[in-house]
């Protein structure tokens, strides 16, 4: 009996022993690294922040990824040495020329924004057009400020589509009550062309060309951007509030660029449901089918996108776009046809916390993404191909870890990817 | 050996309470000294100080209480703060009515000796006259409690008075939130009124949707923003409910411990009330069991009120249809009261309004020196298991405050 007690001690101070060393261990981050073998991250030191860059094998990629850090613009190339392109501004939403010669991005200041782009090597900055403004009167919140976000370049690189409240002015009188004595500060989407002096709001409000249209009262349109090789489309992010006006309805639209200008009149702003619409859903109507920034791949034929799955989590789909829908988009015909790809061909590419901002590489077989692990945002990169079987994309092997950024890179900026 | 080891209990039992009594007042003994038991300044109808300090209750018992929660920047560098945020809860503990009456900034009211002005004004010309309160502070919670007093007939218990700037350091001091923004968010004209000179200003807000991180600022533009929501206050509390959501994870994580006593110092300047701590804390164990879809609630916005055409931009009382109702929420029978103030804006319209304040006041004032916090205080709090020294409770009452929502008590 004495020795089973005895030998009882002995384990019991052993088992204990071990515990206390497991504890340690952990706490003195000892026993090798908590992270997978695909990650080899070297830190850099760049404007006061220290940020990781995965330098394993797994995490190589061609042509240049630019990505924003605490709103100052960066540029990752295959050397995979991050070099800061901006300093001291709040830049949002990089997007590269098609002739690969340009980068655009917002510049955010307090009441307003400026559209601006540069060399995508860095130097001088050039202006679009500017949204700054005054207050009017004291007390009163009439102002002649303006938001200018989210650029991205037309074909032919002399264009930028962007969202503005540029007509938030206007009075839509035949939206009827209460709209028709209300602001209309909703974004929208826009185009101007680049290369001129920059330009004021007012001067902005008048070259400007009307693109797509906003329902009132739910923040406006997102994500906009031409289809590659389809000059005549663009596709773009919808949010509105349902008939209801309880739940939201966030949905992938497609549209001709010139239908509003071509069509005087024909189209106006409005709520769901009010109105003619020139474009077409190219996901459901449906209060549990949230989907949100839409990337074309660079041949233009599918697109990667976001769902919400819950409160948190978030699935990053691929799918093909339909062809011709953009013409007759309120025929019942068509917008079947626009739909789908989406009930037949979208498939799943990853899923997890706040999965966001998807963009591709420019050969088109990886799909990035900001992923957040570990309480804050970085850049994860996907390969990707389609399964020749079901003619759906899929995963190729692991996503892997780009960066490390400690809390750096923005969550609210989309990264871009050039060759 | 019996003795010794009563000996060896009681000497690691007294060195457990002596670091436990060092702990609390090395880092929560100032800031709920600064918090709690705050007394307003006592003023009659009249707009006269009377010779005492309101008198507060002998705690939340058995007999009806109201409790006034007022919301304002806290900033006062350079003028009189606003109150943005006046609600007055009523609680029957009998019978666990609850009811809760938000009373926009901009109603027309009396203000007991200045004529009659916006509501949020009274806390601004009771910080800036000369009252009998020891501070400019108990002064404006005193002139506020007043003004609710005479245009209502609602006697006031308690009060309880949140910074708004207390929330931003809260959230910043948790690290920040992370959330999927579920709308682009546009406001045109959202009031700049926290950590700024001028009250009365507004900016522009544009908040994109999806994943992103938010410090406190960003934070409580997110919360507060109801202008260019197509539902208004039903998307405002969806926003709200994210923002709890996410506190509630960061203020459950075992972390949150070492930050404790920051979180306690970041509501010492911006959180007073005249309730004790205790009572603090019994108030919240009461606010966490309600069921917040039984709360009797009334918003005296349209049709309650309805604009001015006087271009002030005050909301004038429907006394017809608030009277009644004010005597059932408040048990007031013939003592409820609604005046019409329908003359001319005489205190607080925003051009007169800006001659009509005072001379820069340091934050200081604030601060009033009261009795220190006890032992007593610590034991009894001790036993709420969860709410470490009142902590949790202090941030609930603030999160009561800013989200004007029992649901916040939640978290």
């Amino acid at each position: 009996m004495e020795r089973a007690m005895k030998k009882y001690r002995a384990l019991q101070t052993s088992f204990f022993l071990l515990l206390l060393a497991l504890s340690l261990q952990s706490c003195l981050g000892l026993g090798g690294s908590s992270k997978s073998s695909n990650t080899n991250f070297q830190n850099t030191n760049t404007n006061g922040a220290s940020i990781g860059i995965n330098k394993a094998n797994q995490a190589l990629f061609k042509g240049k990824i630019y990505f924003t850090l605490d709103h100052n613009l960066y540029v990752l190339d295959g050397t995979r040495v991050p070099h800061q392109l901006t300093h001291g501004m709040a830049v949002q939403d990089p997007a590269i020329s098609p002739d690969g010669k340009w980068i655009a991005f917002s510049v955010r200041f307090k009441n307003y924004s400026n559209l601006a782009y540069m060399s995508i090597n860095g130097g001088p900055l050039h202006t679009v057009a500017t949204g700054n403004g005054q207050f009017f009167t004291v007390g009163d919140g009439t102002n002649s400020f303006y938001w200018f976000l989210q650029p991205s370049w037309s074909p032919d690189s002399k264009k930028l589509l962007f969202l503005s409240d540029l007509q938030k002015a206007f009075v839509w009188k035949n939206l009827g009550s209460p709209f028709n004595n209300a602001y209309f500060p909703d974004l929208q989407v826009f185009s101007l062309p680049i290369g001129q002096p920059a330009l004021t709001a007012a001067q902005a409000l008048n070259d400007a060309q009307p693109v797509a249209y906003a329902d009132f009262g739910d923040g406006g349109d997102r994500d906009a951007a031409y289809r590659p090789h389809h000059d005549n489309q663009i596709v773009y992010t919808h949010y509105t509030y349902n008939t209801g006006g309880t739940q939201q309805l966030v949905q992938i639209y497609l549209e001709d660029p010139n239908a509003i200008a071509n069509n005087p009149g024909r189209y106006t702003p409005g709520v769901e449901g009010s109105g003619v619409d020139p474009s077409v859903a190219i996901t459901p109507k449906n209060t549990n089918k949230e989907c949100l920034q839409p990337a074309f791949s660079p041949d233009g034929n599918n697109i990667a996108y976001i769902q919400r799955i819950d409160s948190t989590h978030m699935g990053l789909f691929v799918m093909p776009v339909a062809d011709n829908v953009t013409q007759n988009p309120n025929d019942p015909t068509t917008a079947s046809k626009a739909l789908k790809p989406y009930t037949s061909k979208s498939s799943l590419i990853q899923s997890g916390l706040y999965i966001s901002q998807p963009f591709w590489s420019p050969d088109g077989k990886q799909v990035a993404y900001l992923s957040y692990t570990n309480n804050v945002y970085d850049i994860w990169l996907s390969n990707v191909s389609v399964d020749k079987k079901t003619g759906m994309y899929k995963m190729v092997g692991d996503p892997v870890q780009l960066t490390s950024a400690n809390g750096h890179l923005d969550g609210d900026s989309r990264p871009a990817w050039t060759a | 050996m019996w003795a010794r080891i009563v000996v060896a209990v009681m000497a690691v039992l007294l060195v457990a309470l002596g670091s436990g009594l060092w702990y609390y007042q090395s880092n929560f003994a100032t800031p709920i000294t600064k918090i709690t038991n705050q007394q307003a300044a006592h003023i009659g109808e009249d707009g006269q100080s009377a010779n005492q300090l309101t008198t507060t209750g002998n705690g939340i018992g058995t007999k009806r209480i109201n409790i006034l929660l007022l919301g304002s920047d806290n900033d006062g560098k350079n003028q009189a703060p606003l109150a943005q945020t006046d609600i007055v809860v009523t609680i029957d503990p009998q019978t666990h009515y609850v009811g809760m009456l938000s009373i926009p900034r901009d109603l027309r009211v009396v203000i007991p000796d200045n004529g009659t002005g916006k509501l949020d004004a009274a806390f601004s010309f009771g910080w800036s006259n000369e009252h009998v309160g020891p501070t400019p502070f108990s002064n404006a919670v005193g002139l506020s409690i007043a003004t609710i007093e005479k245009n209502f007939g609602i006697p006031i218990n308690y009060y309880a008075w949140v910074g708004l700037d207390g929330f931003v350091k809260v959230i910043d001091t948790a690290g920040g939130v992370d959330i999927d923004a579920i709308h682009p968010i546009t406001d045109n004209a959202y009031p700049d009124d926290v950590n700024t000179k001028d009250h009365f200003g507004y900016e522009r807000l544009y908040i994109p949707p999806g994943p992103q991180h938010m410090n406190g600022m960003q934070a409580l533009q997110y919360v507060r923003t109801r202008h260019a929501d197509l539902v208004g206050d039903f998307g405002r509390s969806a926003r709200q409910q994210q923002i709890l959501d996410q506190l509630k994870v960061k203020l459950d994580t075992p972390s949150i411990v070492t930050k404790l006593p920051d979180l306690a110092n970041d509501l010492g300047d911006t959180v007073k009330t005249d309730m004790s701590i205790q009572d603090i804390v019994n108030f919240m164990d009461f606010a966490r069991t309600l069921n917040t879809n039984k709360i009797d609630r009334l918003i005296l916005s349209p049709p309650y009120s309805a604009m001015a055409n006087d271009k002030t931009g005050d909301f004038l009382p429907n006394c017809a249809m608030i009277m009644p109702k004010i005597a059932q929420m408040f048990a007031l029978g013939n003592n409820a009261n609604c005046i019409t103030a329908a003359g001319t804006n005489t205190g607080s319209s925003l051009a007169s309004f800006h001659s009509a304040i005072g001379a820069p006041i340091p934050m200081s004032a604030l601060n009033t020196p009261t009795q220190n916090a006890s032992l007593s205080q610590l034991n009894a709090l001790s036993q709420n298991t969860g709410d470490t020294f009142g902590v949790h409770s202090l941030l609930d009452m603030m999160f009561l405050v800013v989200f004007d929502s029992f649901d916040a008590t939640k978290v």
